[in-house]
């Protein structure tokens, strides 16, 4: 910019008091209101009105007048005449934005590190309920899973799976400043800006915090000028998306005939000498009964006004959205207040205040939905009086269940954040910030006498408590200053975070009745403390850091950092962690053989170097403890629960990344690509301790693993005309996850996955099914374990055994499993160690639950006022374990059908070559996992389309009051490929990070058709 | 001037810092637990001993739920393999067959957790001013049962007598079950008894004087010190707290956790959920629905009565039964003409309940039997034992209290030590003394026995009609050494069957203890 004023100055020439008007519009010739026109170097300037018409009277001195408006490439236009009319472009750089990462403003332009970001315009085309949402197949490296179910959160995983901590996957989050776990509660209308730090040397600066990486949220504020109103209301209606098939009565009867034992099938059963019996007409379809047509409802209201010396903004959300499943909802209203002060050039001072309840009604899923799609077709679910049956046979009514059981999570949330800062000079200022963030979480259960076990004499209840809040305070100064070409920037300062959490909990409390859910209602003997869910716990924060940050003419950039924490989490002996960081950059484009390229406007490559770290864990895992709980003949008594590790550290992250930013044609085609290599060193993990000891485990630092990929995105306008636009963005990551080491080399299982140096995390480890022995005698094979062909004659009766063809006549084995030999029609095992036995030693890793690749890719058509705009996004290479689906499968329980390919496509008579073994009841049905239900996870999903209007300026106008109206309809969800025959293939993990891709049946997925309303005032 | 304004600001600010870079750092950092204790600061006083005994009891429930049972129970010949669906974990033990995947049987997790509270409250209590001795004796009590049924179990296994507070030097060697016995077993339950106050000679549910004479007993009797079995046998006699149950129901009633009472003119009563009460309780491990958390569950009709049941009464068992006690009216009359049956009942097919049936045979063998009169219902080999329950229901449901020590054992386990002690009519006497009390015909010398041998063999038939489903009888073939004579020929019959060796009447080590600890040797013979 210097530049170009120097190339100017020289331009004036002669003095003359003139007046000059005309219109400004952007490149479709739509008038742009509210541009500040200036006359150069003096203080004379305007600014143009609503339909971009400006009227200036210059002064003497410059004749160029510099037009410049937010989201628009300032222009500088030499006065010629009286009518000047100017065309702005659209900034599609934003080279005046900042970014705050960390403790200082860094232009963005100038960011050495990987970041990722999308703005608002692009989260609310999704019509997110959620943040994330609106962030899904939008940013490179970053992957967002739905958890499931209305108000269920996202699972964010940035850069793979660093850490072995359940819970601790997920990354730091800092709104405005405030640093935060969890950000399920702010409205997405709220967001202005969402960026993702992904790379070691930015995210070093949130030091313990940060090795999961850093999302940055800026809200929106407050602007100088009118009042504006911005009103949105939405209105979408779901349904369920691919209902699971499920046997029907006439399926069931046969299968029920198929198990019975010859000398069963002399008597004939209830159902048989009772062949009108009414029972047997019942086929329910439950998912159909249980699913229905769900109803959300979202407005927002905000207003935003401010002068020069306060700025304000205040925005009230509500949104209600009723689940595909009878008797779900999310509701939540939120509000947020932000002021921002600035007195004086020495004092700015601002303030954010963000309140939220949500309210969470659901049910259990695991009482539900495995019910679905294993119940028993003729069972009732409705009495003749018009009740839901109770309990049959052990088997809960899932239709009984999910009306009548009452489980509610309600959360109010308040956050307020507060900053000063004193200007000591231009470049020296000082901070100073308080933040509170309060939540308290209560779950609250009911489960009324008809979906309990007949045994319960009373109704049970539940309460939780959680309480978390946590106060943090930070003090920095701030150096920045421009001599000539050099830039300098630096930061020191510290931070003090302290945690309290109180957690009160009361499970299955014995209720007098059910008329009364609250607990003055319970019965005084049948009251008791959770102790698991009951106690107070509290950790600090104390970190101290600075860095600085110098470039040379934006061409050659360096920058360091580095923090050091001082957790409460660890002992006297591992208290303290330094983590620095470093990068450097290279502005190709502005060496002289580029600058002024047509074709490249912008090339930079930059390298940076990254140390992190995490601690979530416990907190006082560094001590042994006894605590009460324990519990016998009606006295209390307490109990070890824990061996302390003094020496327990944090994982430490080094990360590497490499990466080249271009921009080609004035950024109408864009390109990021970063490489990265990720080493998490010390991972903690609780690993098994001799249990003759008397723990079965202990928190270590155990073990390290390396996660590397490449994150390509790409974007740009590929149509610009006076009336069309098509704009595009592609992205895609590719990623590699590999346990490098772990303690003693030894393998550990978590469940059913197993981790193994030299694998990478989420290896699902089981038994490997190569098929169905079509007779008896087909398990038969050699010393070498090679499989001999059996030989029949006429009469079906076996001769021989025959080897390529030859008669065999040496020893033949035969595969043993649950102390059985194998027959006809059961799974032909893969027996690894050549035994003959199957055992547990011959399971093997049969999949793995983590993507290869994943992305997005994004397209936006505008043509004059109307807008189509669509999202595909996709998860590729990963493995799902459909776990319900073997439930349901194993034949344990009379009680459970398993599904309709099963009971159709089973092995039924000596010979038949078939997918799935016989339907007797033989223990090996459980040997889990069974390969045969590990299946390709991979989807593509259309994540949404949205045709949208603009009512024309010129319609408004005439209105008066109506600065912008539109309207849209969209869809979400509409369509997925995918081989996955379960609800929904995108998992979430829910917090664990060993177990990817483990289906055990959770909330489906819904298809939404919304339609909304925008209107500015 | 103005230059001179911002020099001082900075130095101001920057001292500011400098002062919050190096004071109280620490301070800031260090943090301390709320809701749980170090216990390097626990044990002050006897409300935290107190606190440390029910600690371990507490660690008793888990561990024994289900595994007293497992240990005692099901290798012996009273079951046979409930239904080719039940898992391979429990059917192995009906078959002999244990293998060192058996995590339900052998593994040690909640087993060395009970021995380490039980350590903390040995090693800590006795550093109180004042302490409560009982506790003391309550804590080696408990440590001398877990570590004989270890003995028992497995033979030799690490030893931990201290409490575990570091995490080092935890993997150890097997030490072998002589120097268990003789270092820990032995010098516990004696320390046990001296530590207790007279005061403290019985308690339902907590070990007390008569209880550690019975565990006494056993050990004595397990390493083939009768004399002192004897004694310790007889102090629980002459406490004279017990009496053996005197009718059908009284007998029942110690075990009964269930609804349906079969004694009740109602076919379907609604009776009281638990009994479980009776002059015979010695000690029981108590559990209660009152406790949260299904580790504070016995859950025992798992074993004894799932809807896909793993194990259902031998043919063996029942024979033995009916031919002791037969089922038919001439089959009783001709053998026990003086002795008339206990189980007379209302007809339930009758309006009139003064119209009974009288039902020929034991009364406890329609009591242990699933379908109690109704032996149609299931067959000869396909019964589930219903001793404790008559219905299936919800493990989460099931508190039943597991019975460790009972009148009954002590008396005939007293008439089989008299027999090898070389006093068989004192043996009778007593045999014929628990005859009466369960209203049975009496036996004569005859039948008892000729030979030490005979007789002890009979003791054992009538240990195993009483006691079954109470797991003592695969520790009664360990005891008197015939699992072997006793289970091989039975074992050559089943198709799983492994015939048993001398090294695996023990059980194997499982698999995850040894991967964890290199320093362990699998038992030999598996």
């Amino acid at each position: 910019m210097s530049a170009m004023v120097l190339f100017f100055v020289a331009m004036s020439s002669f003095v003359r008091a003139q007046e000059v008007s005309g219109t400004i519009t952007d490149i479709n010739g739509e008038p742009i209101p509210g541009v500040n026109v200036v006359q150069k170097e003096t203080t004379n300037g305007v600014s143009a009105d609503f339909d971009g018409n400006y009227s200036i009277i210059l002064v003497p001195g410059s004749q160029i007048l510099v037009f410049s408006s937010v989201g628009f490439i300032s222009k500088e236009i030499t006065v010629n005449g009286t009518t000047v009319d100017v065309i702005l472009e659209e900034d599609t750089q934003n080279l005046d934005e900042v970014v705050v990462i960390g403790y200082s403003q860094i232009p963005r332009e100038k960011v050495l590190g990987a970041l990722s970001s999308v703005k608002s315009e692009e989260i609310v085309q999704v019509t997110p309920t959620n943040a994330f949402e609106g962030a899904q197949g939008r940013l490179a490296g970053v992957q967002i899973a739905t958890n499931g179910g209305p108000g269920a959160g996202f699972d964010i995983r940035v850069r793979g799976t660093s850490t072995f901590s359940a819970g601790g996957t997920g990354p730091l989050y800092v709104v405005d400043g405030q640093q935060l776990d969890n950000i399920d509660n702010i409205d997405p209308n709220d967001i202005a800006s969402l960026e993702v730090l992904k790379d070691g040397a930015t995210t070093a600066i949130y030091g313990t915090r940060g090795a999961n990486g850093v999302v940055l949220i800026t809200t929106k504020s407050g602007k100088s000028g009118e009042l504006n109103v911005d009103v949105n209301i939405v209105t979408g209606i779901n349904s369920l998306n691919g209902a699971i098939p499920v046997a029907n009565t006439a399926q069931r009867l046969f299968y029920e005939d198929v198990r019975r034992t010859d000398s069963q099938r002399e008597n004939p059963t209830g159902n048989q000498r009772d062949s009108l019996n009414l029972l047997l007409r019942n086929s329910f379809d439950l998912q159909e009964l249980i699913t229905r047509a769900g109803f959300r409802n979202q407005v927002n209201v905000s207003l935003s006004a401010g002068s020069e010396k306060l700025k304000g903004y205040w925005n009230v959300g509500f949104l209600n959205e009723d689940g595909v499943v009878v008797n779900s909802s999310f509701r939540r209203i939120n509000t947020r207040l932000k002021l921002d002060f600035t007195p004086n050039k020495k004092f700015a001072a601002s303030t954010n205040f963000n309140a939220s309840f949500e309210e969470f009604s659901g049910l259990n899923e695991s009482q539900v939905f495995q019910q679905l799609v294993e119940r028993i077709a003729y069972f009732p679910v409705l009495e003749p009086n018009g009740d839901f049956t109770p309990e049959i046979a052990g088997r809960q009514n899932p239709l009984a269940e999910a009306n009548l059981r009452q489980l509610r999570l309600r959360t109010w949330r308040g956050q307020s954040f507060n900053d000063l800062q004193y200007n000591i000079t231009p470049t020296l200022s000082i901070k100073s910030t308080l933040g509170i963030n309060f939540r308290l979480r209560r779950n609250n259960d009911f489960q009324p006498l008809l979906v309990l076990n007949p045994r319960n004499t009373n109704p049970l209840g539940s309460i939780r408590d959680r309480i978390d809040y946590d106060i943090q305070q930070e003090n920095f100064v701030n150096y920045y200053e421009e001599f000539g070409k050099h830039s300098v920037a630096g930061f020191a300062g510290m931070q003090i975070l302290r945690r309290f959490r109180e957690e009160f909990g009361i499970s299955n409390a014995l209720f007098v009745s059910e008329d009364i859910q609250t607990f003055n209602n319970v019965d005084p003997n049948g009251l008791a403390i959770n102790s698991d869910q009951t106690f107070n716990t509290r950790s600090n924060i104390f970190s101290l850091f600075g860095g600085f940050r110098y470039d040379f003419d934006n061409k050659y950039l360096v920058e360091a950092a580095i923090r050091r924490d001082g957790s409460s989490r660890f002992g006297d002996n591992q208290e303290f962690g330094y983590f620095p960081s470093g990068s450097i950059g290279w502005r190709v484009s502005n060496e002289e053989f580029l600058k002024g390229s047509a074709i490249v406007n912008n090339l930079l490559i930059r390298f940076g170097y990254g140390e992190t770290g995490n601690d979530r864990i416990g907190d006082f895992e560094f001590t042994s403890a006894f605590e009460p709980g324990a519990i016998y003949n009606g006295i209390s008594g307490v109990l070890p629960t824990r061996l302390g590790n003094p020496d327990l550290s944090w994982e430490s992250t080094n990360q590497t990344n490499i990466g080249l930013d271009l921009g080609m044609f004035r950024n109408r085609l864009t390109l990021a690509v970063d490489l990265y290599r990720k080493d998490t060193e010390d991972l903690l993990a609780n690993v098994p301790l001799p249990e003759e000891s008397g723990f079965g485990s202990i928190r270590q630092n155990v073990g390290a693993v390396r996660n590397q990929g490449i994150e390509i995105a790409l974007g740009g306008t590929i149509l610009t005309t006076k009336n069309f636009s098509w704009n595009s963005n592609f992205n895609i990551t590719f990623q590699e996850n590999e346990v490098t080491r772990l303690a003693g080399g030894t393998a550990f299982q978590s469940g059913d996955y197993i981790i193994e140096e030299g694998e990478p995390i989420g290896n699902i480890f089981g038994f490997k099914n190569l098929g169905v022995f079509p007779f008896s005698e087909s398990n038969a094979f050699t010393d070498d374990g090679v499989q001999l062909t059996p030989n029949f004659d006429a009469g079906g009766e076996f001769v021989n055994y025959t080897l390529n063809g030859q008669e065999f006549t040496g020893n033949v084995n035969q595969l043993r499993n649950d102390g059985r030999v194998l027959e006809g029609g059961d799974i032909f095992w893969d027996d690894i160690d050549g035994d003959f036995v199957i055992t547990n030693d011959d399971r093997q890793v049969i999949g793995n639950g983590l993507p290869l690749a994943f992305g997005g890719f994004f397209n936006d058509f505008t043509y004059k006022t109307i807008s189509l705009s669509f999202l595909l996004d996709y998860t590729l290479g990963n493995d799902i374990w459909r776990r319900w689906d073997e439930l349901r499968n194993d034949l344990n329980s009379a009680n459970e059908t398993p599904g309709p390919d099963r009971i159709e496509g089973a092995w039924l008579n000596p010979g038949d070559i078939t997918v799935y073994p016989r339907l007797n009841r033989v223990p090996q049905n459980r040997d889990r996992p069974n390969s045969f239900f590990v299946t390709d996870g991979g989807f593509i999903r259309l994540r949404f389309v949205r045709l949208g209007y603009d009512v024309p300026k010129s319609a408004l106008e005439q209105l008066g009051f109506l600065k912008q109206c539109s309207f849209f309809v969209s869809g979400n969800n509409l369509l997925t490929w995918t081989n996955y025959p379960g609800y929904n293939p995108e998992l979430g993990t829910r917090g664990n990070p060993l177990q990817p891709g483990l289906d055990n049946l959770r909330f489906p997925n819904d298809r939404e058709v919304i339609f909304g309303i925008n209107l500015k005032f | 001037m103005i230059s001179k304004k911002i020099k001082s600001y900075l130095i101001f600010s920057f001292s500011v810092l400098l002062f919050l870079f190096t004071s109280a750092c620490d301070d800031l950092v260090d943090e301390s637990p709320v809701s749980e204790i170090d216990p390097e600061n626990f044990f002050t006083n006897n409300n935290d001993a107190l606190a440390a005994v029910i600690g371990i009891y507490d660690g008793m429930q888990p561990t024994f739920r289900l595994k007293h049972y497992l240990w005692g129970e099901f290798r012996g010949d009273s079951y046979i393999n409930g239904n080719d669906g039940a898992t391979s974990n429990n059917i192995e033990l009906t078959s002999n067959d244990v293998t060192s995947g058996n995590g339900n049987a052998v593994r040690w997790n909640d087993f060395y957790n009970m021995i380490n509270r039980a350590n903390e409250a040995i090693v800590n209590i006795p550093q109180i001013e004042g302490f409560d001795s009982n506790l003391l004796a309550e804590a080696l009590a408990i440590r001398a049962y877990a570590y004989f049924q270890a003995v028992r179990v497995w033979g030799g296994v690490p030893l931990f007598t201290e409490p575990t507070r570091a995490p080092d030097g935890l993997q150890r060697p097997r030490t072998d079950a002589q120097t268990i016995l003789n270092e820990v077993i032995i010098p516990d339950m004696l320390a046990a008894e001296a530590n207790f106050d007279e005061g403290r000679l019985a308690d339902e549910f907590r070990f007390s004087l008569t209880s550690i004479w019975a565990l006494q007993a056993d050990v004595y009797g397990f390493i083939g010190d009768d004399e002192s079995a004897r004694t310790a046998l007889m102090k629980i006699v002459d406490s004279g707290r017990f009496r053996l149950t005197e009718s059908a129901e009284e007998w029942q009633n110690m075990f009964l956790n269930d609804d349906g009472d079969p004694f009740s003119l109602v076919v379907e009563s609604d009776g009281p959920l638990k009994i479980q009460t009776g002059p015979e309780l010695i000690m029981s491990l108590r559990f209660s629905l009152d406790e949260s958390g299904t580790a504070n569950r016995s859950g025992i009709f798992t074993l004894f009565f799932a809807g896909i049941p793993s194990y259902t009464l031998s043919p063996a068992l029942e024979n033995k039964w009916i031919e002791k006690f037969p089922i038919d009216s001439l089959g009783w009359v001709t053998r026990y003409p003086d002795t008339d049956p206990v189980l007379i009942l209302p007809d339930p097919t009758d309006e009139n309940p003064a119209n009974t049936t009288t039902f020929y045979g034991d009364f406890r063998y329609y009591l242990c039997r699933e379908g109690f009169v109704n032996l149609e219902a299931n067959g000869v080999g396909a019964a589930r034992l219903a001793k404790y329950n008559k219905a299936n229901y919800n493990a989460g449901l099931d508190d039943s209290d597991i019975v460790l020590y009972r009148y009954a054992h002590i008396i005939l386990y007293l008439a089989e030590i008299e027999n090898r002690l070389g006093n068989p009519t004192r043996a009778l006497e007593i045999v014929n003394e628990f005859r009466t009390a369960r209203q049975l015909p009496l036996v004569d010398a005859v039948e008892f026995g000729a030979s030490e041998d005979e007789r002890e063999l009979f003791i054992l038939d009538e240990r195993q009609l009483e006691l079954v489903g109470e797991g003592q009888r695969w520790w009664d073939l360990r005891r008197t050494n015939r699992a072997l004579e006793l289970l091989n020929p039975i074992l050559d019959t089943l198709s799983t069957g492994v015939p048993l060796t001398q090294e695996r009447l023990l059980f194997p080590i499982f698999d995850e203890h040894l991967l964890e600890n290199p320093m362990l040797d699998q038992t030999p013979g598996y």
